[in-house]
């Protein structure tokens, strides 16, 4: 097991994690049973998920069944990285359908970052680390994240990451596509 | 060209107003001119005798936080004139589990305040060549705090003081250490309290007012122990007395009233205490009118004009400088959305509405928000 210094391990806002890390952030997501209104995904390369313990056919369901408001920052499936990744069309396939969902490009896009709001504040948290949202991520390669839970220290990080992303990043990364209202 | 040259704004990097990530948005308050005047005029007549105790309610969105922030930009820069002090501001936003009760509040306060502005105002007692004990028991009645407040300026045990001060329980080793009795909150929440108003007492000999700004005081709903509960209510009603006149506390939390709120924020013993007229209600914006002036005011502070009028000249956009980036229709539209269901008329919707529209503005490659966006946008928001 890999150990950290005292101090990040006490910190109660935070965890490092090593294993299978993005899907610990979607069963966390899963289990906040109608708690949760927005979810950022911000992952340069996507999967399909399969074979993981919440493939993305299954979260799309979520996010449908929840109305969850979903923003979605990823490269435009035709750069060099993507190429390589045959998973990263079909995500966005799956994706694309939702109306609560909007899907930007950002081919500069390194950066991963999950989070996810909660109606209670205090229920939100987010991902912050290497791991792309693809099953390889998960099952095979080496890959560090930290959770950050939004209480304490932990509220203002989860703002601040907000902030970034809503001011920054979404204007910075060209529109897919858009959101719409959930026709009745 | 950026979003924020595109649509002209002025120190930001797009519409949102906060205060969290940006300090200086704290000066802004929006629309509900009433409940500003009222929050200013209590402000006001508070500092005449006493100090201000304030309760805040209003739905998620309604604009708690920012108006918290707000009052610490008024305090700050433009007091009113009956504050004759300093004020010395803490914010915090309070954390409360299934048991929390009254020490972990008394923790947050203290840590609020901060161990080293708690030892400066001790120090700065010191350094005047008094008899710090003799000062000290003047103001605190109880030994013990006299005795933890001393070794707060002494190096090795200033730690284990501050602890005391805090009301986290020592061992018994480290209270014969301080040469304290009993740990603080051994024997309830009134001695935290007094400690608590005494620190306020020092601090203005020193020239400065104590006053908290609670956040989120919705999680008080969180403690759901009969014992906690009522511990909460004892520091709470102590620390409503009329006797405390130096420690002021306004405290902001998510309830549509307070019947919704924690009981013990707003029991008989509390509200009589604290003075209903100082429970204040934010309500959404309640009317077509009122959300215009909410969308102008905001506009007009964030928009750099002479920027404006120039993009609006070089674009030959058909849009006035008042409305800018939205035309008039668009405008209308907006606030007409914004004021269809009055539980919506919030200021977090309004802005983010705002915001949103703009972004699609922005991907369309538009300068200007035109009504087509905004119904794309506004059932997202208000719906």
């Amino acid at each position: 097991m890999t150990t950290f210094p005292t101090t990040v391990r006490q910190l109660p806002c935070v965890n490092i994690l090593t294993d299978r890390i993005v899907e610990k952030f979607l069963i966390r997501l899963n289990i906040l049973d109608n708690c949760v209104t927005d979810l950022y995904i911000v992952s340069p390369v996507l999967g399909t998920l399969a074979d993981t313990g919440l493939p993305l056919e299954q979260l799309r369901r979520i996010l449908r069944v929840r109305k969850i408001k979903t923003y979605l920052v990823t490269q435009s499936p035709n750069t060099e990285l993507t190429k390589k990744a045959p998973g990263h069309t079909l995500a966005l396939n799956i994706l694309k359908d939702l109306d609560l969902i909007e899907i930007r490009f950002n081919d500069n896009l390194h950066a991963k970052v999950y989070l996810c709001q909660c109606k209670k504040s205090e229920d939100s948290f987010a991902l912050l680390g290497s791991a792309n949202l693809t099953w390889t991520s998960i099952v095979k390669n080496i890959e560090i994240g930290v959770l950050i839970k939004c209480f304490s220290s932990g509220e203002p990080i989860i703002h601040e990451l907000n902030s970034w992303f809503q001011s920054r990043l979404r204007t910075n990364s060209s529109i897919y596509k858009s959101m719409v209202a959930p026709k009745n | 060209m950026d979003f924020k040259e595109w649509f002209c704004l002025k120190e930001r990097e797009s519409f949102i107003i906060d205060p969290q990530i940006n300090e200086l948005d704290g000066k802004y308050y929006f629309g509900q001119a009433n409940i500003k005047q009222k929050i200013e005029r209590q402000l006001r007549h508070s500092f005449v005798s006493t100090v201000p105790k304030l309760q805040l309610f209003g739905q998620y969105g309604s604009g708690k936080t920012q108006m918290l922030y707000h009052i610490r930009h008024i305090l700050l820069n433009n007091p009113p004139s009956t504050l004759k002090l300093k004020p010395h501001i803490s914010m915090l936003t309070i954390e409360m589990k299934s048991k929390s009760n009254h020490q972990d509040l008394h923790l947050q306060l203290m840590e609020g305040l901060g161990k080293g502005a708690v030892s400066e105002w001790v120090g700065s007692i010191a350094k005047k060549g008094l008899n710090l004990e003799e000062e000290l028991r003047k103001i605190f009645s109880d030994d013990n705090v006299v005795q933890a407040l001393v070794k707060l300026i002494v190096g090795g045990i200033d730690f284990v003081a501050w602890r005391w001060l805090a009301g986290q329980d020592l061992s018994n080793k480290e209270l014969e250490q301080l040469r304290v009795t009993r740990n603080l909150g051994q024997i309830g929440a009134a001695a935290m309290v007094d400690e608590l108003v005494g620190i306020g007492r020092l601090a203005e000999m020193l020239g400065e007012k104590i006053i908290f700004l609670i956040d989120e005081s919705e999680r008080f709903l969180n403690v759901n122990t009969p014992d906690a509960q009522n511990s909460l209510e004892d520091y709470f009603r102590e620390l409503s007395e009329n006797k405390n006149n130096s420690i002021g506390f306004i405290v902001a939390g998510t309830a549509r009233g307070v019947e919704e709120a924690a009981r013990f924020l707003v029991s008989e013993a509390v509200l009589t205490r604290m003075g209903r007229q100082n429970i204040i209600l934010i309500p959404p914006i309640p009317t077509l009118d009122d959300v215009k002036s909410f969308v102008t005011q905001m506009l007009s502070e964030i928009i750099d004009k002479n920027q404006a009028e120039l993009a609006i000249k070089e674009n030959s956009l058909a849009i006035t400088l008042e409305t800018y980036p939205f035309n008039t229709d668009s405008f209308d539209l907006l606030c007409e959305y914004a004021s269809q269901e009055p539980t919506k008329a919030l200021p977090r919707n309004i802005i983010s509405a705002v915001n949103e529209c703009a972004i699609t503005a922005w991907d369309e490659k538009k300068r200007n928000i035109d009504s087509t966006i905004v119904t794309e946008i506004a059932p997202l928001v208000f719906e």
